[in-house]
């Protein structure tokens, strides 16, 4: 096998026009396929059985017909080859380390230059850097979030503070007496330690030199993130990634968008045509790192954004998805369409009187019946059978399947927190 | 600091002649000293304010002549010019981590860490471990990490607590060693009992490292004994200040002094060294450019052995360690630990209750042992001889002697020993 080229400096990467930096990615892609192909049996079977042969692979479009490999999956596979389930390319005994997932799964832990260089890149892009103190809430211990997030800060020149997750008393004395000018971890624990601080009488902006919080993990953090930023004077970032292929996409100070990472292959899939999707369409993000540690090739995250195609003001060229807008097994088929709750989510919005909505399937018959369910601000001054004309013609239009019927209830009986889809259908 | 070329590895000075050793060693003692009055304010300050330059100490007797620095010292400083008081030897941002340990005091992260007896990148090649230890805040967890990875081995990083998993783990990854306290690797072992395996048939684990608790030999015997699990180097000591101090080896007759710091055993009092087999304080001068805590007292108790070791290290050796310094008391220049009075009492079932008594007539230390009896009828003639002998045995000083009181006088919760001196 030919010896791996080594990829250019990320610096360089991130400037690239997308045909130069198509032609490296293609380049790293080959001997990829071809290393795993050959010391990865999981991923020679994947390949034998979609019939597809390395030697013949000259970029991701050769890899159309190779099934994703979902995140179930990889549990399976693990159960079925134990102890690393034939996914990674070296002896167990070879890692530095085994994390150890819910499941569990047995996660290497990375050792290819090629994946540090990615991270080191991606948490400077984020903003830290030398000089900086920060405090690592993400767990140390079993899961690889923790360690590999602390290494990818010492090796971007940050002083970590290992504090991981809890004891909210001592991160604030820590976070305080140490000066940290650092966070991360997620949004919610991030919050407890800002109320936690208030309650000890300190107060944010003064006692402390916190500059950036890079707070993620969640979705809909977007609010939240306002706060932060306005009310407390801290600026904030976005980091997004998995146990299984570490961090891929990083919001740059543009905040417009997260940014994929550079030495990642990205693709959007559809759920509906298992195809890719256009700019401005919603897919799956699967992805295809550079990693020859742990090569996942076309890895389904499971995770739903969507694709922005446009040059962000920060210079770098790399493609960018949105924020995360749910999960894969979020979206329920309906009569053969599959309706997700981001579909419904911009229709509704448009509804000013409407305080609540729920969209329930169920089955009546051979017919799968969509209702929707909304529950009113207020009821006066309403037309209710033009607001629900409208409301059906709006949400039939962006769900792409006819609602059946609106109905109006009462406030209480949509819960608080609620799916927006709920699926109702016995068979 | 420049390395020498020449200069002897921790792993070849361990068994070099103990004179030759001594040189070496007591330049680098030299060096670090020098380093430490130039680079950390707080050093230099402790010299200036004692009225020694650092050309005063030489040997490692000189060393008497630095004040020790305590604990609560050190969280004070810190508390004052945070956040390391002014012993940081190289700026903050080139720290790796910062942690915390209990005080609350904070500890930088040391190229110089929990390093182990000297053994070299390979030897941990082909081999799982699990790591028990707390990943979180204090150094222990991520120190250990750091230190098996450098050896070579696999770490899985468990932290502590989730029994079932970590048995889950140990079996399903054919896991070859264990790190943590004793206590934990039994409570899953246990576990594994109560899930119904046969540990020693069903599990692959070969060795542990375990620490960090006093009285942790019962159950190393327990694990070789029963179940084949080798306690590797028996016993480790470190502390979170100043990183690893002796270690044990494969004889398991004490823990090796480290050969990149000096140790002392010091009367806690005045701060004198104090001869092999006298138990004092352990004063430690770590050869750490990072943090160059000089004459760091750690509050534990032992005492050195120079006999040499059968596994052919040169280096002194702690036997254990024998407590904390704030529960012992010098008497006649000897420290005598309830951990010592105890054991000698265990030997005498006759014996209900205990207390020792330490008063000062006449500028001379004068020990009482009071004894409450279980059995009124022991020949107390006979019990006086043996507790006797025992005592000086065990503690290596004598006893003025035995008082044997009524019941009530000695109360349940009273302390083993009481130091009643008035100078």
């Amino acid at each position: 096998m030919n010896k791996k080229s080594s990829l250019p400096s990320f610096e360089v990467m991130e400037k690239m026009s997308r045909g130069e930096k198509q032609k490296v990615l293609n380049e790293q892609l080959k001997w990829l396929v071809a290393y795993a192909y050959e010391k990865a049996p999981s991923t020679k079977e994947r390949f034998d059985k979609a019939g597809i042969l390395p030697s013949k692979v000259t970029g991701i479009k050769d890899l159309d017909n190779l099934p994703l490999l979902r995140k179930d999956e990889l549990v399976d596979l693990y159960k079925a080859n134990p102890p690393l389930g034939g996914l990674v390319t070296v002896p167990i005994t070879e890692l530095e380390r085994v994390y150890v997932s819910p499941g569990p799964i047995y996660d290497p832990h990375h050792s290819s230059e090629t994946y540090w260089q990615r991270h080191v890149h991606l948490v400077r892009a984020v903003g830290f850097g030398k000089g900086d103190i920060v405090v690592n809430t993400w767990m140390y211990n079993l899961v690889p979030a923790g360690l590999m997030i602390d290494e990818a800060l010492r090796r971007a020149g940050v002083t970590v503070i290992p504090t991981g997750v809890g004891n909210t008393e001592l991160q604030v004395q820590v976070m305080h007496q140490l000066r940290a000018t650092g966070f991360a971890g997620s949004t919610g624990f991030f919050m407890n330690i800002i109320s936690k601080a208030e309650e000890m009488g300190l107060d944010i902006r003064k006692d402390f030199n916190l500059r950036l919080a890079v707070i993620g993990g969640e979705m809909g953090g977007g609010p939240i993130r306002k706060t932060v930023e306005e009310k407390y004077g801290i600026a904030t970032g976005d980091m997004y990634g998995t146990a299984d292929v570490g961090l891929i996409a990083y919001e740059c100070n543009a905040k417009n968008g997260m940014h994929i990472a550079e030495g990642v292959i990205l693709e959007m899939i559809s759920y509906e045509t298992g195809k890719q999707v256009e700019p401005g369409e919603v897919g799956e993000i699967v992805v295809t790192p550079i990693d020859e540690t742990y090569p996942l090739i076309r890895f389904g995250t499971g995770d739903l954004a969507g694709l922005i195609d446009e040059p962000c003001t920060c210079g770098r060229t790399s493609v960018r998805i949105t924020r995360l807008l749910g999960r894969v097994g979020d979206a329920v088929r309906t009569r053969g369409m599959f309706i997700h709750p981001r579909q419904l989510e911009p229709a509704m919005a448009k509804f000013q009187q409407v305080a609540q909505y729920q969209a329930v399937v169920t089955r009546l018959g051979h017919r799968d019946e969509l209702t929707l369910k909304v529950e009113l601000k207020t009821e006066e001054g309403i037309d209710k059978e033009k607001l629900s004309n409208d409301l059906n013609k709006l949400v039939s239009e962006a769900l792409r399947i006819k609602v059946d019927r609106v109905e109006f209830v009462a406030k209480g009986v949509i819960p608080e927190w609620h799916k927006l889809i709920v699926d109702e259908r016995v068979y | 600091m420049e390395k020498k070329e020449s200069r002897p590895l921790p792993h070849e000075l361990e068994r070099m002649v103990p004179k030759e050793k001594q040189k070496h060693l007591e330049e680098r003692m030299r060096e670090i000293i020098d380093y430490a009055y130039e680079k950390a304010p707080a050093v230099k300050e402790r010299f200036d304010k004692a009225g020694i330059k650092p050309k005063d100490i030489r040997t490692v007797k000189d060393m008497e002549k630095i004040p020790m620095l305590r604990k609560d010292d050190l969280i004070a400083l810190q508390k004052e010019s945070p956040p390391f008081g002014g012993y940081l030897a190289v700026p903050l941002d080139n720290l790796e981590r910062i942690y915390q340990s209990p005080g609350p005091i904070f500890d930088p992260q040391r190229k110089r860490g929990f390093g182990g007896g000297g053994m070299g990148p390979d030897f941990g090649k082909g081999q799982i471990v699990m790591n028990t230890w707390s990943y979180h805040i204090t150094p222990a967890g991520l120190g250990v990490d750091q230190l098996l990875r450098s050896m070579g081995f696999t770490v899985v990083p468990m932290g502590t607590g989730n029994t079932e998993l970590q048995v889950q783990v140990m079996r399903d990854l054919k896991v070859h060693g264990f790190v943590g306290t004793p206590s934990f690797l039994k409570i899953i072992i246990d576990k594994a009992e109560d899930m119904g395996y046969d540990f020693k048939k069903d599990f692959n684990l070969k060795w542990a490292m375990v620490g960090g608790e006093m009285g942790g030999e019962a159950l190393r015997k327990l694990f070789q004994e029963k179940y084949g699990i080798l306690c590797m180097g028996g016993d480790t000591y470190a502390t979170a200040d100043v990183g690893t101090v002796a270690t044990g080896c494969e004889k398991q007759s004490g823990m090796h002094i480290t050969a990149d710091a000096i140790v002392e055993i010091v009367d806690p009092a005045t701060g004198k060294q104090l001869e092999p087999g006298e138990i004092g304080e352990i004063v430690v001068t770590p050869f750490d450019e990072v943090y160059p805590l000089i004459r760091f007292g750690t509050g534990d108790l032992s005492m050195i052995v120079e006999e040499p070791c059968g596994c052919g290290r040169t280096t002194p050796r702690l036997p254990k360690i024998m407590g904390r310094s704030g529960e012992a008391v010098r008497v006649r220049g000897m420290f005598v630990h309830p951990k010592q009075t105890d054991e000698v009492i265990v030997r005498f079932p006759e014996i209900r209750r205990y207390q020792l008594v330490v008063t000062r007539p006449q500028n001379r230390d004068e020990m009482v042992l009071k004894v409450e009896l279980a059995d009124a009828a022991a020949d107390k003639e006979k019990l006086k001889s043996a507790l006797d002998k025992s005592f000086r045995d065990t503690c290596k000083v004598r006893f003025d002697r035995v008082e044997f009181v009524a019941q009530g006088i000695i109360t349940e919760s009273g302390k083993q020993i009481v130091d009643e001196r008035v100078y």
